[in-house]
């Protein structure tokens, strides 16, 4: 990988790679994760398209992009204890400077046109977040494990605030003041790409200083939390605190453990909540890394939730190690994977900058080589939340 | 640009390469044109009605064998493997990067041959019955049934892939063994491999898959609208709504499909002029989508929103087309939206997975991949304004509601 410093704080990754016929380009803005900018910045995402210099609608964007064979969206992303607004493109070779041309004016000259479109939108994308019934499970979960840490903040901001954003100026403060990413994958030049960011993109200098996200944790007590809704499946989220630095050598026995125990269709979860038990159909758990969190969420009937507690309990207080060698298999062909899909290698390498230390798939892949056994490495994990979500009891009355 | 070989086999199946040069990944596919709306069919002159949530069902059933756990057997591979099933397909493939003949060979070997007891079905049904309640849960996957429930009186389209837990209930050891027998076969199967390998011994090596020959008739239906507006209640913040278009089945495949492709886009797409006045009114926002759906007895569009001015949206719809018949589309504007199309395949062929699933649906609707992409620049304004006319009316139209309980 190639990096390049454009200016202070504004730093250029770039890809080479001619597997990829299109070239993704992706421009992150790093803040960190505040209650007082989460919601300005989610209304940021949904308005910077609606309107730049040269095209002064959403729909001539849109006919722009269509003119030049790419696709440009807007996002934020909620990674450890940092909030980024991304503008992620998708483009065809033959076009490269317009494209680049075209994002640099959305970024540095947009217009926040139709800003009541904008916060009508965010205001459905917040409240809609109850439709998913496991994606709002997760979100409770997370929300109140971690309600005394900048994680718990819910990214996409919240109702009360929409109304107080002034867009011009928290868009003037966080174009001169984030910590700006620019990655590039695909077949590409690379002094032509920078050559193109330079000119088209001028960003200032600007002093950067992210905080590194805390991950020890230590819960005074088991938390349990229940709710009810109008549903059939209860859906059970438990959050558990592992307290394994996320920058260390332990924290790719986490990753085996982790496959080892619910991590795939042959974990010890699935084999036994579902083979064994016919108690649920999906049941799973993941990682999240720069808290050192790890979330397990199933979809049972809610009846049985003491007795798939107890099975999660059991499972994880005796992983077994018998099939570490292909647990180990299954990760690094997942990275090997991974290479061949750019939104994955843009994640993979947002988390080495949030690391501050960017390893390369090869040391990723021995680190996991390495792993020869997962003893010990949950000693100082504990249960911190348990979040279920469960079926009214009026529901049966009215049925 | 988009690169595919294909061969039909001597055993009469049909098999394509998607080369991708330079990836890790490697995946391979066996699907059959065989899903949950194919319950009642023909098979050795007799007529045969079987449970919804078949097919589904028979899709679980694969991965096991008399002493092993098929997923296990491809995990010790290195290798991950999974399952779909759809209106008109299911599918079996696995993906990984090392072990990919072996990964192969136990492929074929597992849609080669079923093994079911009274035992295992036992439990299957009370895994399935989590996973058709998990579905009831999710308010975006009942309303599109509903929308299909409403604009289909009786094609099998209509019911849910997994079934009821009732329908599963019926199931039993012989109908699953009728079905597998009825649509395993050569002649109803598509084989799809796609990474950086060599296309002429993989051909080679999928002349090893050993099925039935001859698959089953199934029955064409014919039926109407079955209710202009379909109507529950769920945990939702606000109203969820479909809109249904049906369409009309007297054209071609490739050509409905284009049209059909093209038509949405021109309507609802980000550049049209029609969601620019809808997102800045605020009657839509970003959770506004498209869908165009079709097999061989079925075909439709469907538009997907939320909020509370579905009927004003469907009046806007009527009256853009409406401009759009009487005043013409410009040429330019079409190749526009030809190009935006051309751009999206383009996009999703470098993701092996959705590609690999593109396949297989190209094959469930007896076209070749490469034709539609060549086709669009065949379509002709006069078309897409007859196709415009006769599918978007009032009589045409079907509305699906999901409110707040």
């Amino acid at each position: 990988m190639y990096t390049t410093e454009i200016t202070e704080g504004v730093n250029l990754h770039l890809l080479q790679t001619e597997k990829f016929r299109t070239i993704t380009l992706c421009i992150l803005l790093r803040t960190p994760l505040e209650r007082q900018s989460v919601t300005a910045n989610s209304l940021l995402a949904k308005s910077i398209l609606n309107g730049c210099a040269k095209y002064k609608t959403k729909r001539s964007i849109e006919v722009r992009l269509e003119e030049i064979s790419a696709s440009v969206t807007s996002n934020v992303i909620k990674k450890g204890e940092e909030h980024i607004i991304e503008l992620y493109c998708k483009a065809d070779p033959l076009y490269i400077e317009e494209v680049i041309e075209l994002l640099g004016n959305i970024l540095l000259k947009p217009l926040f046109n139709n800003m009541d479109s904008a916060k009508n939108d965010l205001e459905s994308t917040i409240n809609s977040l109850v439709n998913d019934k496991r994606g709002y499970a997760l979100e409770k979960c997370i929300e109140s494990m971690c309600e005394k840490e900048a994680y718990g903040i819910n990214g996409d901001g919240y109702l009360e605030d929409i109304n107080n954003v002034s867009i011009h100026s928290h868009y003037n403060n966080v174009i001169s003041k984030a910590k700006i990413d620019i990655i590039g994958i695909g077949n590409i030049d690379s002094n032509e790409i920078a050559e193109y960011i330079k000119k088209y993109i001028p960003l200032y200098p600007r002093e950067t200083n992210m905080e590194i996200c805390n991950y020890l944790y230590y819960p005074s007590a088991e938390k349990e939390i229940n709710e009810e809704m109008d549903i059939t499946q209860g859906k059970l989220c438990v959050g558990l605190r592992m307290n394994i630095n996320p920058v260390s050598r332990d924290w790719y026995k986490a990753i085996v453990a982790n496959e080892l125990f619910g991590g795939s269709a042959s974990s010890a979860l699935f084999m036994q909540a579902r083979e064994s038990e016919s108690l649920c159909y999906y049941i799973s758990s993941r990682l999240l890394r720069f808290k050192s969190i790890m979330l397990i969420e199933a979809g049972i009937d809610s009846e049985n939730k003491d007795k798939v507690i107890d099975i999660i309990k059991s499972a994880f207080n005796n992983i077994s190690e018998e099939n570490i060698d292909v647990a180990k298999q299954n990760i690094i062909n997942g990275y090997k994977i991974a290479q061949d899909k750019p939104e994955r290698i843009m994640d993979a390498i947002l988390g080495g900058l949030i690391a501050g230390k960017n390893m390369s798939f090869e040391e990723t892949i021995d680190e996991i080589k390495s792993v020869d056994t997962i003893e010990d490495i949950f000693s100082d994990s504990y249960l911190d939340t348990v979040f279920m979500l469960s079926k009214e009891d009026r529901y049966d009355k009215y049925n | 640009m988009i690169n595919i070989i294909s061969k039909r086999l001597n055993n009469n199946a049909m098999c394509y390469v998607l080369p991708k040069k330079g990836y890790n990944e490697k995946e391979v596919m066996i699907a059959f044109n065989y899903g949950s709306a194919d319950t009642d069919f023909i098979a050795d002159n007799i007529e045969v009605n079987q449970p919804y949530g078949i097919a589904h069902f028979l899709e679980h059933k694969m991965f096991e064998d008399e002493d092993i756990n098929i997923f296990d057997s491809f995990a010790k591979l290195g290798l991950s493997a999974n399952a779909y099933t759809n209106f008109n397909t299911t599918a079996y493939y696995f993906s990984g990067c090392d072990n990919f003949e072996k990964g192969f060979e136990l492929l074929m070997k597992m849609v080669g041959s079923l093994y079911v007891t009274e035992e295992n079905i036992k439990k299957e049904k009370g895994i399935i019955t989590q996973e058709i309640n998990m579905y009831k849960d999710d308010p975006y996957w009942q309303i599109y049934f509903n929308v299909l429930k409403a604009m289909y009186s009786k094609n099998s389209i209509r019911e849910s892939i997994a079934g009821d837990a009732e329908d599963i209930e019926q199931i039993t050891k012989d109908m699953l063994e009728k079905s597998y027998n009825s649509f395993y076969t050569y002649d109803n199967c598509v084989i799809i491999g796609c990474g950086d390998f060599d296309s002429k011994k993989f051909f080679e090596q999928a002349e090893n898959l050993k099925l039935g020959s001859t698959k089953a008739i199934k029955n064409k239906v014919e039926d109407n609208i079955y209710k202009k507006e379909y109507l529950v209640n769920m945990a939702v913040n606000k109203p969820i709504y479909h809109i249904g278009f049906r369409d009309s089945l007297n054209n071609n495949t490739i050509n409905r499909l284009c049209i059909s492709n093209i038509i949405m886009n021109l309507l609802f797409s980000k550049s049209s002029r029609l969601y620019e006045r809808l997102f800045n009114d605020r009657l839509i926002d970003d959770s506004f989508n498209f869908e165009v759906l079709q097999g061989l007895d079925y075909g439709c569009t469907i538009i997907k929103g939320e909020g509370n001015f579905y009927n004003r949206i469907i009046d806007e719809i009527m009256t853009e087309v409406k401009n759009y018949v009487s005043y013409g589309i410009a040429r330019d504007n079409i190749e526009r939206i030809v190009k935006r199309l051309k751009t999206q395949m383009l996009f999703n062929s470098e993701n092996i997975s959705s590609f690999v699933s593109f396949a297989a649906d190209c094959y469930s609707k007896n076209i070749e991949m490469l034709d539609i992409y060549n086709n669009y620049d065949k379509i002709d304004v006069d078309e897409i304004i007859n196709t415009m006319k006769e599918q978007y009316t009032y009589d045409n139209v079907v509305l699906a509601l999901i409110k707040e309980s």
